[in-house]
């Protein structure tokens, strides 16, 4: 009697077990919540809104961008850090400004709370100066700053991130006597650049690039590689550590998880990502932009945060 | 010059000759509109929803900016409908036309108190637009060379105004603004990151939110100042309202107090950092200070309407120079507007002009055939609005609570603005209470973090040198300003008691 | 209890506020930025505290003197002016409302929008005295999807 029941209980109980299965086994099939930490219409904002609409083409689900700004970040690290780990709330944010947020603060998250699923676009931080000043170059600002001590305004977007630790790492390293002053934001550096209104300011790379090509504003000296750029006249500046200042600091922009997301999942959205962040309408974007966009897969990706993560302790250090 | 008047006709010509153009504008104005009159929906979250759309509809750039410019200038006049039916601001820069707004409307011409209220924001918008167009380059100028110390000295002569918001004697109102001031500085210190009155808590590290506080302020303390008025059948029910569209002979009459607030609007507009939400409060403050007959405001006064709304209308022509000569937006819908430039591949920046004048102009375009679209939509859905704000308050205020509490979710998409909203609404309707205006408060929390990050901006970039907020004649000028009117609120003060 | 004497209370009040303002201002030195220099944040001899401290010294001096005048009129004395039964029924109705929307948002996190919403308006709108029930459900079943509708489905707020 039993016998002729175990074909029976056998799908019944496989009927059961696919009912009990976890939702994710179907990921995505809802809409995801893309965090992003900072104001619509600013730079990282921008780059995840290309990123989202390419990821349209490889899945069904609507992609969503949230901005959840504050504490430089941390606010938006902190929700998807504490999200459920079901790969419906991802965190697009920069490795260094994540650093920075951590570097400065006491927080609930770190490191170890997130999954990397990976980097979708690169870019070095750079030195710019107006061409008023006539600074031709990094050295030529560190001898002028040694020739008229305590004069020269090095400017920062923000007194505690990634900018910031440049500043701080670059006078350590030269122990040059020029000051750092720490503007309110990008808006509030560019318009002092703009205006002529100090010697030299950090930001992030490409922010005004379209006033590099215009020859307004100067590149004096970036923190990593602008082999990617789209504006040529760039490319061959070279790398401060190249230049005898050893300090390296650029924005590798990407997607984080939970860390208790489960690997299928992850495995899943990293196909979605990879596929978007290599369509050809994204590095069409990027070309627009300012930089090519390059794919840093999750395991380096990490690894980069970890290397960069000994400047911003170096230069915490230092003080 | 001839050259900037080709540049302008092949902007409208750029901006009308597509008809999906002007049916975006069309229909991006009459969201503007009714997003306005949400209290609680805002420009910059309409326009943050309509990105991706437009993006991935891959309308052209222009078509795209020219919706998102429809409902930046619907919104200013949206705004103003609610303030006038029931004194809760659609959108924080309509907060201010409820001082007079909502007692005209009280008297029962509310149809005239909008009709004024659309009247002063279209004046407002060409007015702005005007400027904007024909002083682009100047301001720009103004705005690129404007330095810490200016901005801290505009802030605090900004704060002077407060005396015509006082009911009362001055002690009040100082004690108000003081308030604003304290609350003000709760939040990372702009210059150090030094996370003031925290006490731990991470959100309060941004500080207070301040659509949060409006929302707590005008949505939620006048719910509860006004349960009163529940079930009382006021005059507004009864007359059968229609709009009164004020002749054009009354904007003769009312030209100069509508150019003042337009002149506030488009200026603060074009410096950005400088407070723009304030200017509607200031514009306000120096039309009634400058009255013969100042205690006609508050009263239902038209100038009281018609300041404000020109103001708030004219910043949106102000906030479209440093947008496009410099690329850096002066409030949260530009900053979108800019976000969905460069996700189009258009570079906004100083080179904008130069190379894409046609979209520029186009842009500017948009904006003056936005306003008068807006004029006529306002005109035409105006008994719409007004049948819906007059039904009985028992409906309307769980709304407003509910629209409120969206609201102040959604300045950061989660609840902590939303119990800075109660805290304020509870401050504002005890305040309310003692006949203290909550409006020096106000000026305070929006005034308050403008003067000290300059002031000490302009400290730390002199290297502590004081004497930088006199070495310019303007700025020894505009203390000295600051100075003559502090001394007459003294004096009046005195006087009084 | 009237204008004036809420006023006294509220000017004591402030003054405790900026008490503490003053005394707690300082615990926001070690969260500063740790790659400035000491100096670099204090200069013109002003810091992070100096404009809190400025506003909290000031505001005890002010509420002392409204104190004071306040004092000085009587007010106490001062009669009530609408009738007793009125202000009760209207004091009532404002903590209710209070009490209500606080209860609303603090479970907002936790029960869907939709049901919660309109639960709220629903009480709301009997507390303020419209007695179709059904009305009421209606109405309040109907804003709750329309609020859902434009500020969760379109907006996409995380509601």
């Amino acid at each position: 009697m039993l016998k002729k029941l175990i074909p029976s209980l056998a799908l019944g109980a496989a009927a059961l077990m696919m009912a009990f299965a976890p939702a994710q086994a179907a990921y995505p099939e809802k809409p995801i919540h893309m965090i992003v930490p900072w104001a619509a219409g600013g730079g990282t904002d921008v780059v995840a809104r290309a990123l989202v609409e390419a990821m349209k083409k490889f899945t069904d689900v609507a992609i969503v961008v949230d901005n959840v700004t504050g504490a430089g970040g941390s606010t938006g690290n902190k929700k998807v850090a504490e999200a459920a780990p079901d790969g419906y709330t991802i965190l697009f944010n920069g490795d260094t400004d994540i650093l920075g947020a951590l570097s400065v603060m006491k927080t609930t998250y770190d490191l170890d709370s997130f999954k990397y699923v990976g980097g979708v676009f690169y870019s070095p931080t750079w030195i710019l100066s107006h061409k008023d000043r006539n600074i031709t170059s990094m050295k030529d600002f560190i001898e002028k700053a040694k020739a008229d001590p305590n004069k020269l305004i090095l400017g920062s977007t923000t007194p505690s991130g990634a900018q910031m630790v440049m500043c701080a790492s670059i006078q350590a390293a030269t122990k040059a006597p020029f000051r750092i002053v720490p503007y309110q934001g990008g808006k509030d550096m560019t318009k002092a650049l703009l205006g002529n209104q100090c010697d030299a300011g950090i930001i992030h790379a490409p922010m005004l690039l379209p006033e590099v090509k215009s020859g307004v504003i100067k590149v004096i000296g970036t923190g990593g590689s602008l082999a990617n750029c789209s504006y040529e006249p760039v490319r061959s500046i070279k790398p401060l550590a190249e230049e005898g200042i050893p300090v390296e600091m650029g924005i590798n922009r990407g997607v984080l998880v939970p860390a208790g997301t489960p690997d299928d999942v992850v495995q899943k959205l990293t196909e979605i990502v990879k596929s978007a962040a290599e369509s050809q309408e994204f590095k069409e974007f990027g070309e627009r932009f300012g930089f090519t966009p390059q794919w840093t897969p999750g395991d380096a990706y990490k690894k980069g945060f970890v290397k960069q993560m000994e400047t911003f302790e170096k230069a915490k250090a230092a003080m | 010059m001839s050259e900037t008047i080709l540049h302008i006709f092949s902007g409208f010509q750029l901006a009308v000759t597509d008809p999906i153009n002007l049916l975006l504008m069309v229909a991006g104005t009459f969201l503007g509109l009714i997003v306005g009159a949400l209290p609680g929906f805002s420009s910059p979250m309409a326009i943050v929803i309509l990105l991706p759309i437009t993006y991935h509809l891959k309308l052209p750039a222009i078509s795209a900016l020219l919706l998102m410019m429809g409902v930046y200038c619907g919104t200013k006049c949206g705004g103003s409908y609610p303030a006038v039916l029931l004194r809760t601001p659609g959108t924080p820069a309509g907060a201010c036309t409820a001082l007079d707004g909502y007692p005209l409307a009280q008297r029962g011409e509310s149809g005239k108190a909008i009709g004024y209220a659309i009247m002063g924001s279209t004046y407002g918008g060409v007015f702005g637009w005007v400027i904007a167009v024909i002083f682009v380059p100047v301001l720009g100028k103004i705005a690129v060379n404007s330095r810490p110390e200016d901005l801290a000295v505009i802030g605090m002569l900004g704060l002077t105004m407060v005396s015509a918001f006082v009911r009362g004697n001055m002690v009040r109102g100082l004690i108000g603004v003081f308030i604003g001031l304290l609350i003000g500085t709760i939040g990372q210190d702009a210059n150090d990151g030094a996370a003031r009155f925290t006490f731990g808590i991470d959100e309060l590290g941004n500080g207070i939110p301040f659509a949060a506080a409006l929302v707590g302020f005008f949505g939620m303390a006048v719910v509860l100042s006004d349960i009163k008025e529940i079930g009382s059948v006021s005059e507004l029910v009864s007359q059968k309202v229609s709009l009164v569209m004020p002749k054009l002979r009354e904007v003769k009459k009312y030209w100069k107090c509508m150019t003042i607030g337009s002149l506030y609007g488009t200026l603060v507009g074009a410096i950005p950092g400088v407070g723009a939400e304030g200017s509607t409060w200031v514009a306000y403050a120096t039309v009634k200070n400058k009255d013969k007959n100042p205690e006609r405001f508050g009263q239902g006064a038209p100038e009281g309407i018609l300041t404000p709304e020109s103001c708030n209308n004219a910043n949106n022509g102000g906030t479209m120079v440093p947008m496009l000569t410099l690329g850096i937006p002066g409030d949260g819908s530009t900053a979108i507007m800019l976000g969905a430039l460069v996700l189009y591949g258009v570079d906004p920046g100083v080179t904008l002009m130069r190379d894409q004048p046609a979209l520029v102009y186009a842009l500017l375009a948009g904006l003056l055939i936005s306003t008068i679209i807006m004029f006529f939509i306002g005109w035409f859905t105006c008994p719409m609005f007004i049948h819906v704000l007059k039904q009985d308050r028992a409906w309307l205020f769980p709304f407003i609570l509910v629209l409120a509490t969206l609201g102040a979710f959604s300045c950061s998409n989660s609840m902590y603005p939303v119990y800075v909203a109660l805290a304020f609404g509870v401050i504002g309707y005890v305040f309310e209470l003692c006949g203290i205006s909550v409006v020096p408060i106000v000026l305070g929390i929006i005034l308050g973090p403008v003067i000290e990050a300059n002031a000490r901006m302009a400290l730390i970039t002199n290297s502590g040198d004081w004497s930088v907020f006199v070495s310019s004649w303007w700025r020894a000028g505009m203390l000295g300003l600051i100075g003559l009117l502090l001394a007459s609120n003294l004096y009046k003060t005195f006087k009084q008691s | 209890m009237n204008k004036n004497l809420l006023e006294l209370i509220v000017s004591l009040v402030l003054i405790g506020f900026s008490a503490a303002s003053l005394m707690t201002v300082g615990m926001a030195e070690d969260t500063a930025s740790p790659f400035l220099l000491a100096q670099e944040r204090s200069l013109g001899g002003i810091d992070y505290s100096s404009f809190p401290r400025l506003y909290a010294i000031v505001l005890i001096i002010l509420c002392s003197l409204n104190v004071a005048l306040l004092i000085k009129k009587r007010c106490w004395t001062t009669q009530l002016d609408a009738s007793h039964e009125k202000r009760r029924r209207i004091l009532w109705l404002t903590l209710a409302t209070g009490v209500l929307t606080l209860v609303y948002t603090l479970l907002l996190p936790y029960i869907n929008f939709v049901a919660v919403t309109a639960v709220f308006l629903f009480v709301m709108f009997r507390l303020y005295g419209r007695t179709n029930l059904l009305k009421n459900g209606t109405v309040a079943v109907a804003g709750s999807v329309l609020f859902w509708v434009v500020f969760v489905y379109l907006s996409h707020l995380t509601i």
